[in-house]
C-alpha cells in the first residue's frame, strides 16, 4: 500500500481509538471536575461494560446479535451506573470525598470488581460479534462499517453531553457545584445527589465506551488498565476537570496514538507519552490547553 | 531600622494587592497595621515573612537584602509569623509543638527543654504541656501559637489578627502578654479590634487598596481624614 | 519522654527482632521460605512507611524503586557476571540516583498530583522493562544461576541458595531496617518529617526547609526500597517485569495501612498478616487480590490508623 492510503487507514484507526477514549475520559473528567475525586476504578467500570456486552451476546446467541447488542447498549450503562451509585453511597460518601482516602478506596474497589469478574467470567479473552457486517470499499482497502458506526455514535453522545452541559439546568447545576461546593449548597443545590449522579454518569460513559469497542477488541478481565491510564493522560493534558480540554486532548491523543502505533512499537509510544504527561502534570498542572489561574 | 521595604508591590494575575509600599520598622517597636477588609494587610505581611514573593521592590531585614530569600531562611534570621487561622500540629502534644518550633530559632544556645518550658510558662499553658494540641480550647491554641513564635526567639514577630475569636477576658491577658514579649522583641500586629490597637501600639500604619495611606500615633490616626474616608467610605 | 518508657519501647523492638531470629528453629518447612520472603517484603514496607507514614507523602510508584534495585542487581549479575556483593552495592547507588531524580521532580507537586505523578513514572519504568526485553526478558524474567549467588565475606564463603543462609540474610536486613527506622523516628529528622505530615505550611514557617526534608525522606525511602529489591533478586534468583507493576506499590501501601502507618513495626506486622491471610484464603480462591481490595476499602473506611496506630492511639502513646 502507498503511504497516502496507509496514512488514511492509520487515521481511521486513530479516530476509532479517539472516539472510545473521549467517552471514557469524559467520565473520568466529570467525576474529577465536579467532585474532585480521582476514580482509580474507572477502568473496571469500562471492563464491566464489555463483560456485560459479552454476557448479553452469549445468552442470546449469534442469531440475535443485533438485539443482544442493543440490549447491552442499554443494560451495561444501567448496571454499571447502579454499581457506581452503590460505591458512591457506601464508600466515597463515608469518606467525605477526602482525596487521598478516596484514591486508596477506589483502588480497593478496582481489585474487588476485577477479581470478582476473574472468578466468574474467567481468565480468557472472549470475543463479541459485531451487531452488523457492512464493508465500505475505498479504492485501496475495505473498511469495517461498524468502526465508522463507533465514530458516529461517539460524536452523537459527545454532542448530547455538550448540549446538556452548556444549555440546560443540569449543566448549570454541575458547573455551580464544580466552582464552589459550599456556595452551591447555600443556593439549595442538593450536593449529595449531584455527586451521586455525577459519579454514576461517569461510570456509565466508561461502560458505554466499552460496549462500543468490545466487538472490535475482546472482553477480558484485565482490559480496564489501559483505558484508565489513557484517560488519566487525557484528563491531565486537557487541564484537570475541563470537559472541552479533555475532548480535544482525547481526539489528539487517540489519533496520534493510533497513528504512532502503526509506525513504532506501541510499548515505546506508551512509555514516551506517559513520561511526557507526568512532566506536564509537574511543570504545567493547568494542562496544555488550560489557562493559568490565580 | 529592623525591616525596610522599598517600592514593594504584589499583583495577582493583573490585580494589584499591594502597591509601592515603603514601610519601615524600628527595633523594639510595637506597630499596628490596620485597614479595611481586603486592603492587602495579609498580603503585605506574607511578603515580609516570605510566604509570597513580591512582583517588584525590595525588603531589607537586619541590614540584609532578603527579597529573594525563602520563608524558612527568614525564620532562621529572626522573622516569626503566626497565622490568622490557627495553625498548629493537632496530633502532637503542646510540648512537642513548641519543641518543633524551638529547633531553628535564635535560641539554640539554650537547651530545647529549658526554652520550651520557658515559653510555655510565659504564655501560661505549661500545665497543659502533655495533651494534644487538638484537644486545647481555641483560646489556648492561639496562646500555643504565640509560644511557638516565642521559642524561635525572633527579632521580629508578625501576628496576624491574634485576638480574633477570643473572649474579652482572654483579650486582656493577651495584651499583657504582648507587652511582655515586646520587651525584647519587635512586634508587627495586624488587628481589627481597635481598642487593642489603641491600647498597645505607639505607632499605627494604615493600609488601603494596597497602599499605605497614613502613619502616626493612635491620636493622629484617629483624627486623620484619609483614614476616616477609607473606613467609612465617601 | 520518660526513661522507663523509652526502655520498654527498646525492649519491645529488640524482642521482635530476637523472635524473628528464633522463629527459624520452629518454623515448619513450607513456611521457612515464605517467612524469608515476607521479611524482605517487610523491608520494602518499612521503606514505604518512612515516606507515607512519617512524612505523609502517599506514593503510588514505589514498585519502581523496588524494581530498580531488583534489576540493577539482577542485570549486573546475569549479563556482566558481577559478584553478589558488587551487584548489591551498585544497586544501592542506582537506587540513590533514581530517588534523587524522582524526588526532585515529583516533589514539585503535592497531594493527589504527587500520587498520580509517582504512579506514572513507575508505569514508565514498568513499560521500560517490557520494551528492553532483550536484556530483561520482560514478563518471563531472568533466572540467576546458582553459581552467581555465592559470595565471600570475611574469608568465609556463603551460598545464597541455601535456605538457612537466606533466612539469616533476610533477618539481618530486616533487623537493620527496624533499627534504622527506630533511630530515624526518634531523631530530630524524624520529628521534622512528622511535623511536615501534620502541617507543612506551619513547619516551613518555623524555619524548616520542608522541600529539602521531603527530598531526604524520598531518598531514604527510595534507596531502602531498592536495597530490598536487590536483596530479593539475590536471595530468590528471579527478576521479572511483574515486580514493577503498580500492584507492588499497592502492596507496600496495604501492608503499611494494615499494620499502622507511622509506626516502626506496623509495616512488618502488616506484611506478615497479609501473607497469612492470603495463605489461608488460597484454599478457597486464587483471586487473592480480592482480599487485598476488600481490606483496603475496610481500612480506609473504618480503621485508618491501622493496628499499631490504633494501639498507640488508645494505649501506648510512646510507641515510635
Amino acid at each position: 500500500m502507498d503511504f497516502g492510503p496507509f496514512l488514511l487507514l492509520a487515521s481511521l484507526e486513530g479516530l476509532v481509538q479517539a472516539a472510545v477514549l473521549s467517552l471514557t475520559a469524559l467520565g473520568l473528567c466529570l467525576t474529577f471536575g465536579v467532585m474532585r475525586v480521582v476514580n482509580v476504578s474507572h477502568g473496571e467500570f469500562y471492563m464491566l461494560g464489555a463483560v456485560i456486552a459479552w454476557w448479553a451476546a452469549s445468552i442470546l446467541g449469534p442469531k440475535y446479535a443485533l438485539s443482544g447488542y442493543l440490549i447491552a447498549l442499554f443494560l451495561a450503562p444501567c448496571i454499571v451506573g447502579l454499581l457506581a451509585l452503590a460505591s458512591e453511597r457506601f464508600v466515597l460518601r463515608s469518606l467525605n470525598y477526602e482525596p487521598e482516602a478516596t484514591i486508596v478506596a477506589t483502588i480497593g474497589i478496582l481489585y474487588i470488581i476485577q477479581q470478582t469478574v476473574l472468578m466468574s467470567f474467567g481468565p480468557d479473552a472472549k470475543p463479541v460479534n459485531p451487531p452488523f457486517y457492512f464493508r465500505i470499499d475505498f479504492p485501496w482497502f475495505g473498511y469495517s462499517g461498524y468502526k465508522l458506526f463507533v465514530i458516529g455514535a461517539a460524536i452523537v453522545v459527545l454532542s448530547g453531553t455538550w448540549y446538556v452541559l452548556a444549555r440546560t439546568r443540569v449543566g448549570l447545576i454541575m458547573r455551580a457545584t464544580q466552582l464552589d461546593r459550599d456556595m452551591a449548597q447555600a443556593f439549595g443545590i442538593p450536593i449529595k445527589r449531584v455527586y451521586a449522579y455525577v459519579f454514576a454518569a461517569g461510570a456509565m460513559y466508561a461502560a458505554l465506551a466499552a460496549v462500543l469497542i468490545v466487538p472490535i477488541r475482546q472482553a477480558h478481565y484485565l482490559m480496564g488498565a489501559d483505558p484508565l491510564l489513557m484517560s488519566f493522560i487525557v484528563v491531565i493534558i486537557g487541564g484537570l476537570g475541563s470537559v472541552r480540554g479533555a475532548i480535544v486532548a482525547a481526539v489528539l491523543i487517540g489519533m496520534s496514538d493510533g497513528i504512532i502505533s502503526m509506525f513504532f512499537s506501541p510499548t515505546l509510544a506508551k512509555m514516551v507519552s506517559t513520561l511526557l504527561v507526568a512532566l506536564v502534570l509537574v511543570f504545567r498542572p493547568q494542562g496544555l490547553f488550560g489557562v493559568k489561574t490565580s | 531600622m529592623l525591616i525596610t521595604t522599598k517600592g514593594l508591590s504584589k499583583t495577582f494575575g493583573g490585580l494589584a494587592a499591594v502597591t509601592d509600599v515603603n514601610f519601615s520598622l524600628n527595633k523594639g517597636e510595637l506597630r499596628a497595621l490596620i485597614g479595611p477588609n481586603g486592603a492587602g494587610k495579609t498580603t503585605l505581611v506574607s511578603l515580609l515573612s516570605g510566604r509570597l514573593s513580591p512582583s517588584s521592590g525590595s525588603i531589607t531585614f537586619d541590614g540584609k537584602d532578603v527579597t529573594k530569600m525563602p520563608a524558612w531562611k527568614r525564620v532562621r534570621m529572626g522573622i516569626a509569623y503566626t497565622f490568622q487561622i490557627t495553625s498548629v500540629f493537632p496530633q502532637l502534644t503542646v510540648y512537642e509543638n513548641v519543641a518543633t518550633a524551638a529547633c531553628y530559632g535564635q535560641g539554640i544556645n539554650l537547651t530545647t527543654d529549658t526554652l520550651v518550658t520557658e515559653c510555655l510558662v510565659n504564655v501560661g499553658i505549661e500545665d497543659r504541656s502533655s495533651i494534644k494540641a487538638a484537644e486545647l480550647s481555641y483560646g489556648h491554641q492561639r496562646l500555643l501559637e504565640v509560644a511557638m513564635g516565642c521559642s524561635l526567639k525572633p527579632k521580629l514577630m508578625i501576628l496576624d489578627e491574634p485576638t480574633q475569636g477570643l473572649a474579652d477576658s482572654e483579650i486582656e491577658n493577651f495584651c499583657e502578654l504582648l507587652v511582655q514579649i515586646n520587651k525584647d522583641t519587635t512586634i508587627l500586629l495586624i488587628e481589627h479590634n481597635m481598642s487593642v490597637v489603641m491600647q498597645l501600639a505607639r505607632k499605627i500604619s494604615v493600609l488601603d487598596h494596597g497602599r499605605i495611606i497614613a502613619e502616626g500615633t493612635p491620636n493622629e490616626i484617629s483624627n486623620n481624614s484619609l483614614v476616616q474616608t477609607a473606613y467609612l467610605g465617601n | 519522654m520518660k526513661t522507663h518508657r523509652k526502655l520498654v519501647s527498646l525492649y519491645l523492638h529488640a524482642a521482635v527482632i530476637l523472635g524473628l531470629f528464633l522463629a527459624q528453629f520452629f518454623l515448619p518447612d513450607y513456611l521457612y521460605l515464605a517467612v524469608t520472603r515476607v521479611m524482605i517484603l517487610s523491608v520494602f514496607a518499612i521503606a514505604y512507611n518512612i515516606l507515607f507514614g512519617y512524612t505523609g507523602l502517599l506514593s503510588l510508584g514505589h514498585a519502581m524503586f523496588f524494581s530498580v534495585g531488583l534489576y540493577t542487581a539482577g542485570l549486573t549479575v546475569y549479563h556482566l557476571e558481577w559478584s553478589a556483593a558488587e551487584a548489591f552495592v551498585s544497586s544501592i547507588g542506582v537506587g540513590l540516583i533514581f530517588s534523587i531524580l524522582l524526588g526532585a521532580v515529583a516533589l514539585r507537586t503535592s497531594g493527589v498530583a504527587f500520587m498520580i505523578v509517582t504512579l506514572m513514572f513507575s508505569q514508565v519504568f514498568y513499560l521500560g522493562t517490557l520494551y528492553f526485553t532483550t536484556y530483561t526478558r520482560g514478563d518471563e524474567g531472568l533466572v540467576l544461576s546458582e553459581g552467581a549467588r555465592q559470595f565471600t565475606f570475611l574469608f568465609a564463603s556463603f551460598d545464597l541458595s541455601d535456605p538457612s543462609v537466606r533466612y539469616v540474610v533476610a533477618w539481618l536486613l530486616l533487623s537493620l531496617s527496624i533499627i534504622f527506622c527506630y533511630v530515624i523516628a526518634r531523631s530530630r529528622l524524624g520529628r521534622a518529617l512528622v511535623a511536615i505530615r501534620e502541617n507543612e505550611t506551619r513547619t516551613q514557617m518555623l524555619g524548616y526547609n520542608t522541600f529539602m526534608l521531603k527530598l531526604v525522606a524520598v531518598i531514604i525511602s527510595g534507596t531502602l526500597s531498592s536495597i530490598s529489591g536487590a536483596a530479593y533478586v539475590l536471595l530468590f534468583a528471579y527478576a521479572g517485569s511483574s515486580f514493577a507493576t503498580i500492584q507492588y506499590s499497592i502492596d507496600a501501601l496495604l501492608y503499611t495501612l494494615l499494620g499502622g502507618a507511622g509506626t516502626v513495626l506496623g509495616p512488618v506486622l502488616g506484611a506478615f498478616l497479609m501473607f497469612f491471610m492470603i495463605d489461608i484464603t488460597s484454599e478457597y480462591t486464587s483471586a487473592y487480590l480480592l482480599i487485598a481490595g476488600i481490606i483496603l476499602v475496610f481500612l480506609v473506611m473504618y480503621f485508618p490508623r491501622g493496628i499499631l496506630g490504633e494501639v498507640r492511639h488508645r494505649w501506648l502513646q510512646w510507641l515510635p
